[in-house]
């Protein structure tokens, strides 16, 4: 029983290990200011 | 305030979950100071966030196998390696998932397989990754594969060097990271703790070792194929343990050749110039001990564990629960509450095959003139006059010996993992409190 806790525990905790590795991919690939300012001027641009 | 929260369960085993945590993504979040890399993609920085959470979950190994007695008090040391066991093959599938990725973002990458002409730093991910897969077979399947355990265990880590220390080379090369001081200072340490560790264990602990050594005093057979061996320190005072602890001995060799094995003592810790150890002629070392001669030098490392009384001082009394050779550190803790003349209720549930093979069986019969304790065998091979239990110990069973009130009581269960599984199980539908229940693996390889 105890390992079969071990075993659930450290399932939860591999889940926790992925869901931050995905929201540091995420992080890394988050729109910066400037490139947020840069698309927001070419849209501009090209919607005139 | 400060000391009671410390010895809240709750609280140690979060402690030691957000400590985990902490050190397993400190490589990783570190990055995230610096502004991110442009134009990578989700997919590959994923993969390379899989590689550094795998590469810090392999070098964390090194510190839950390194004996530390910290860790290993708050759970004992087959929870630990347990742990050691589950969140390896975590970091194994993390860094194998971690190149698959990027071969299929970016296939071109494929050509870093071509291992002749790739850079060292693929070259490195290679050697550690082919390291990693032969340390994982070699370890699930080592008795299918008839691994002894001493080559094993030398291979094991010789591989897991291997395979961290590559994977950390390959770390600080790639080059997209390259350069972050950090990032290479946050390697930089993990490389230097884990060679700390295994020069502690392979040199600095063995080196010790040697300052202490044991002789072999006697070694004298018992009934189930099971041998005491009785060690004696020599220009020491020996060291105490609580009874029911273990240590890992060294014999006839050096203490640096990495081949010692793990026992429980069987005598009692109040003897330190007299340790005595009950070995079962099972494995390729076991069944060379009767071949030992005394005056044999041996090397002693422990005592460690927590499987044992000494830690539960206000209890009322005592269940032991044992099957076969895992009645060896219970009879240490029987011993050693006769000689302290403890006059808490002690009974001891005790499985074997057949009446000839149980082990110690006269000297538990003498225990119960200085002890007060009720024995009860369990055989699943019983003579034809037998009046007493058969079969496997089962709730049925427990429920006729256990106290009503169950939470005065606690249980030391040492067998093999299926009776444990059991007898485990039992005791929690008894309503048995789970905290009162305590369990020993007798074969930690």
């Amino acid at each position: 029983m105890r390992y079969s806790i071990m075993l659930q525990l450290v399932s939860f905790l591999t889940l926790i290990l992925l869901g931050a590795a995905a929201f540091f991919a995420w992080m890394q690939n988050r729109p910066t200011k400037e490139q947020s300012f840069n698309v927001t001027k070419n849209t501009e641009l090209c919607d005139r | 305030m400060r000391s009671l929260l410390m010895h809240n369960p709750v609280v140690v085993a979060l402690g030691w979950i957000i400590a985990f945590l902490f050190f397993t993504l400190l490589p990783l979040f570190v990055l995230l100071i610096y502004p991110p890399p442009t134009g990578r993609g989700f997919w590959l920085e994923f993969s390379v966030a899989l590689g550094f959470i795998g590469l810090a979950l392999m070098a964390l190994q090194f510190a839950l196998t390194a004996r530390v007695n910290r860790i290993e008090a708050s759970y004992g040391i087959d929870l630990v390696l347990a742990f050691h066991r589950y969140t390896s093959f975590v970091a194994f599938v993390m860094v194998l998932v971690h190149p698959l990725i990027l071969f299929w973002v970016q296939p071109d990458t494929l050509q870093l397989l071509n291992f002749p002409v790739a850079p060292l730093r693929a070259q490195m991910a290679t050697i550690a990754t082919i390291a990693f897969i032969v340390l994982i077979i070699t370890t699930i399947w080592r008795k299918q594969l008839k691994i002894p355990y001493e080559p094993w265990r030398l291979s094991h880590s010789i591989l897991s060097v291997i395979a961290v220390g590559l994977g950390l080379g390959h770390a600080l090369l790639v080059g997209n990271y390259l350069g972050l001081f950090w990032k290479a200072v946050l390697w930089g340490a993990i490389a230097v703790v884990s060679l700390w560790l295994i020069i502690y264990i392979r040199l600095v602990k063995p080196w010790l070792m040697t300052k202490k050594p044991f002789l072999v005093e006697e070694i004298k057979p018992e009934r189930g194929d099971v041998w005491t061996l009785a060690l004696r320190p020599i220009g020491h005072d020996g060291f105490r343990f609580q009874p029911g602890q273990f240590a890992w001995i060294t014999l006839n060799i050096t203490p640096f050749s990495m081949r010692e094995h793990p026992f429980s003592m069987s005598s009692s810790g109040e003897h330190p110039e007299r340790l005595e150890f009950g070995i079962k002629a099972v494995g390729d070392f076991t069944s060379r001990i009767k071949d030992y001669k005394p005056g044999t030098k041996a090397f002693l490392d422990g005592p460690y564990g927590v499987f044992t009384i000494d830690r539960y001082e206000d209890a009322a009394g005592f269940i032991l629960i044992a099957g076969g050779i895992g009645i060896t550190p219970l009879m240490s803790m029987l011993v050693t509450a006769a000689e302290r003349g403890d006059d808490r209720p002690y009974t001891l549930i005790y499985a074997n095959k057949t009446w000839d093979g149980i082990t110690y069986r006269e000297a538990i019969d003498d225990l119960k003139k200085r002890l007060d304790l009720t024995v009860i065998h369990a055989l699943r091979e019983p003579p034809e006059d037998w009046e007493g239990e058969t079969g496997y110990v089962d709730k049925e069973m427990l429920d006729r010996y256990i106290p009503a009130r169950r939470g005065t009581r606690h249980y030391f269960i040492c067998a093999s993992p299926k009776m444990m599984d059991q007898v485990e199980l039992a005791l929690h539908e008894l309503d048995v409190p789970v905290t009162n229940v305590h369990l020993e693996h007798y074969n930690l390889a």
